[in-house]
């Protein structure tokens, strides 16, 4: 059979390479592995933008019933992501600054980048001030689950604690403890810092 | 009074008249938008080539300025490497830049680098002609007919003009006749030839198989050893990168898959 793109049931297009048994298996060649580990790392890093998904554990190809079900196995073909190429395309990510381990420390879960800390770190600064919220104290509950949904609705808080701290480099936030645990407030670009 | 179209027979004169006139001034029409047409055409050709003198420099020797280029050329349907072997006016105008066979030689290795990803080096012969075709802008259908087109004949030679460079491009044959232009500085083994040539055969799209290798003898193929089949298969797949394996099969261990060979959409 010729290899062709694949519309997944979410509505994301899956390029024809993901219709290649062999894509599945790490590749023992240098070339070959590098090749098909970037287009994993494409792959993950769209999927997870489409879907908004922050986290990939190594378990997420060895089970089904998980976020990852239709990326991580082709049952086109039946095949699957073998688990320990998962774990060395995962390393890859986090190498490559694509993601970090989280929890820090172990290394069968990451937190995706899709967006940069940096990047997030202007989303968040562009909604605050959108919404009117310069000056205001506010918990990191608010943020990451407003009322009304926002671009930041489910960002895991460490990903939020790293936009606020690139922030308050630039003196845009600072991190302030309140009666619920921690806040943070957002002062305006012009004027008193 | 006067009647325009006269009456009798002075009617049908004037009518003759009119019409004599009428295509005489059709004539002269067409005949200016002609003229008028093929000066504008000798501008634009003068204009093309003045410019190609100017930046000939920049043509051969900034890839992407040269790619610009001939994207440039094709898009107003001129192939700047139609040259002295099909009586082009590019060779006519520009001998310096017109040299046909080496610039089809840059085409080549264009190609085969940038398909080197997915297929290892190895490019068929005929896939290769398709792309040149449509990096220069030609059409892509197989009659090999048409102004400057280019055929298997002209790539073969090119190819061979490109041996002195020592980056190893080779036509190889295969056992069943086929051509593949191989780009790695690599031997091709007998081995590796025979599987390469079953993964091309219909309806395999590049799945190899240990078994296939050994079991064949039946159809009158291999019967080569187990040892012979795996070792043929891992040196393409360990060292050369020619292949990927898939270690999920149902039923083999281990499947082969030749990239050159993988048809994609």
């Amino acid at each position: 059979m010729a290899l062709s793109t694949h519309t997944t049931t979410t509505g994301f297009l899956l390029p024809s390479i993901h219709s290649a048994p062999p894509f599945f298996t790490q590749q023992p060649h240098p070339a070959s592995l590098s090749i098909a580990t970037e287009q994993w790392i494409q792959i993950i890093l769209k999927y997870a933008r489409h879907r908004r998904l922050f986290t990939v554990r190594v378990e997420d190809s060895e089970a089904l019933g998980n976020d990852w079900d239709e990326i991580l196995r082709n049952e086109r073909i039946n095949r699957k992501l073998i688990p320990s190429y998962l774990s060395y395309i995962l390393a890859q990510m986090v190498s490559q600054n694509l993601a970090v381990y989280e929890p820090p420390k172990q290394d069968r879960s990451i937190l995706i980048y899709w967006r940069l800390p940096e990047e997030w770190a202007e989303v968040l600064y562009e909604w605050v001030s959108s919404s009117g919220n310069l000056n205001t104290i506010m918990t990191f509950y608010e943020i990451t689950d407003p009322p009304v949904e926002s671009p930041l609705s489910g960002l895991p808080i460490p990903l939020l604690r790293q936009a606020i701290t690139l922030l308050s480099k630039s003196n845009r936030a600072q991190i302030i403890a309140i009666s619920e645990g921690e806040g943070v407030r957002f002062f305006p670009t012009t004027g008193k810092a | 009074m006067h009647r325009l179209n006269g009456v009798g027979l002075a009617a049908l004169d004037r009518h003759t008249t009119t019409s004599r006139s009428y295509d005489l001034l059709s004539n002269s029409l067409s005949q200016n938008q002609i003229t008028h047409l093929q000066s504008q055409l000798v501008s634009f050709r003068s204009a093309l080539t003045t410019f190609a003198i100017k930046h000939r420099e920049d043509i051969l020797h900034d890839p992407a300025f040269r790619h610009r280029f001939t994207q440039m050329c094709s898009s107003i349907g001129v192939d700047p490497l139609a040259g002295p072997r099909k009586g082009g006016w590019w060779a006519e105008l520009l001998p310096s830049v017109g040299d046909w066979q080496y610039e089809l030689g840059v085409q080549i290795v264009d190609v085969c680098v940038s398909t080197r990803e997915r297929n290892g080096g190895m490019i068929e012969l005929s896939e290769l002609v398709r792309l040149v075709r449509k990096l220069r802008g030609l059409s892509v259908d197989q009659d090999g007919k048409g102004k400057g087109t280019i055929n298997e004949e002209d790539i073969i030679r090119s190819v061979k003009t490109l041996s002195p460079l020592g980056a190893g491009y080779t036509i190889v044959t295969l056992n069943d006749g086929r051509k593949m232009v191989r780009s790695v500085p690599k031997e091709l083994d007998e081995d590796q030839a025979v599987i390469l040539a079953l993964a091309r055969a219909p309806g395999k799209y590049g799945r190899i198989t240990i078994d296939e290798l050994v079991l064949e003898r039946e159809r009158g193929g291999r019967g080569w050893t187990r040892e012979r089949a795996r070792g043929a298969l891992d040196n393409m797949l360990l060292q050369d990168g020619l292949c990927w394996v898939d270690e999920q099969d149902n039923i083999h261990d281990r499947v082969y898959w030749v990239t050159s060979a993988m048809k994609w959409d």
